[in-house]
């Protein structure tokens, strides 16, 4: 096999993107947003009906739990974009 | 094949086309801080998404974003930016050349687990939030290039429902939180107030 010098990789954080695809993805989010918002609050409620009996101060703390994991799944949502975003660069770029 | 449509340069024509948004749902609404959730958690989830908008719409419009057409970064005839990352002395560069490094500047801090954590119980940096003020700032400059610059090949890709919503979604939410400082909006003043007053009517 003959040895082909490697290219430089582009300096270019990745290449031009079609637009057809950005605008099915940006269509895609903008509804995932909406319905996100309203699912939030359905979690938020369900979860507010579920702890109705319990006494204040278990509560507070079952809100501080609930809170907690509402976060989390945040972060795991960042740190899966965020990785999903980086290798798509890095293999096309 | 599409003929180039001529526009005019300047931000007064920009206002006439913020009439096509995308969807019919509460924008600010979407971007307030869920009950009981953690603000810089928050904020960095909606930076990356920003991030990721601005990339992917700067991304099909960059054959058109050259050092020829675009040998400096400017929105509008009034604005020019020059490159800093905040220690280096500013540089006037080309647009594409000003984009290139505001987004790898961007994408190195998402990367950086000290700024931006992503293990589940790491705490946030103390002064991340204004880390994320630098970034959204300096990301705003994007948005306002390609809508003076580059409104005509938004046109000809027919994103500018895309752009529109992206900005919208961006000022709501930087609004919500005062990420941005009103001053740095001007290049695209009239723009936004046009697509924030349309929800508020
Ligand atoms: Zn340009």
């Amino acid at each position: 096999k003959q040895a082909v010098p490697e290219a430089e990789p582009e300096i270019s954080r990745k290449p031009a993107v079609p637009s057809e695809a950005v605008k099915f993805i940006l269509e895609q989010k903008i509804e995932n947003l909406i319905k996100e918002t309203a699912n939030k609050k359905k979690r938020r409620d369900e979860f507010e009906a579920s702890i109705k009996d319990y006494p204040d101060n278990e509560k507070e703390r079952l809100r501080m739990l609930f809170a907690q994991k509402e976060s989390d799944f945040l972060r795991l949502k960042r740190s899966k974009i965020n990785k999903d975003m980086f290798t798509k660069i890095k293999t096309i770029g | 094949f599409k003929p180039k449509k001529n526009l005019p340069d300047g931000a007064q024509h920009l206002k006439d086309y913020a009439e096509a948004t995308l969807g019919s749902g509460n924008l600010g609404l979407a971007v307030k801080l869920p009950d009981g959730e953690d603000l810089c958690e928050w904020v960095a989830v909606n930076t990356v998404d920003f991030y990721n908008q601005i990339n992917m719409l700067y991304g099909t419009i960059q054959d058109y974003c050259t050092e020829e057409s675009c040998s400096i970064m400017t929105a509008g005839p009034k604005y020019e930016y020059h490159w800093s990352d905040g220690t280096s002395k500013p540089i006037k560069c080309s647009a594409p050349k000003y984009i290139d490094l505001l987004m790898t500047w961007v994408q190195e801090q998402l990367e950086d687990e000290k700024v931006f954590p992503d293990k589940i119980g790491v705490a946030f940096p103390k002064n991340f939030l204004s880390i994320c003020k630098n970034i959204l700032k300096k990301l705003f400059r994007v948005y306002a290039h390609i809508y003076h610059c580059h409104f005509s090949n938004v046109i000809d890709l027919g994103e500018e429902p895309h752009l529109n919503t992206s900005l919208k979604h961006f000022v709501y939410f930087c609004n919500e939180f005062h990420l941005i400082e009103e001053k740095q909006y001007a290049p695209l003043r009239d723009l936004i107030d046009k697509l924030i007053n349309k929800d508020t009517k």
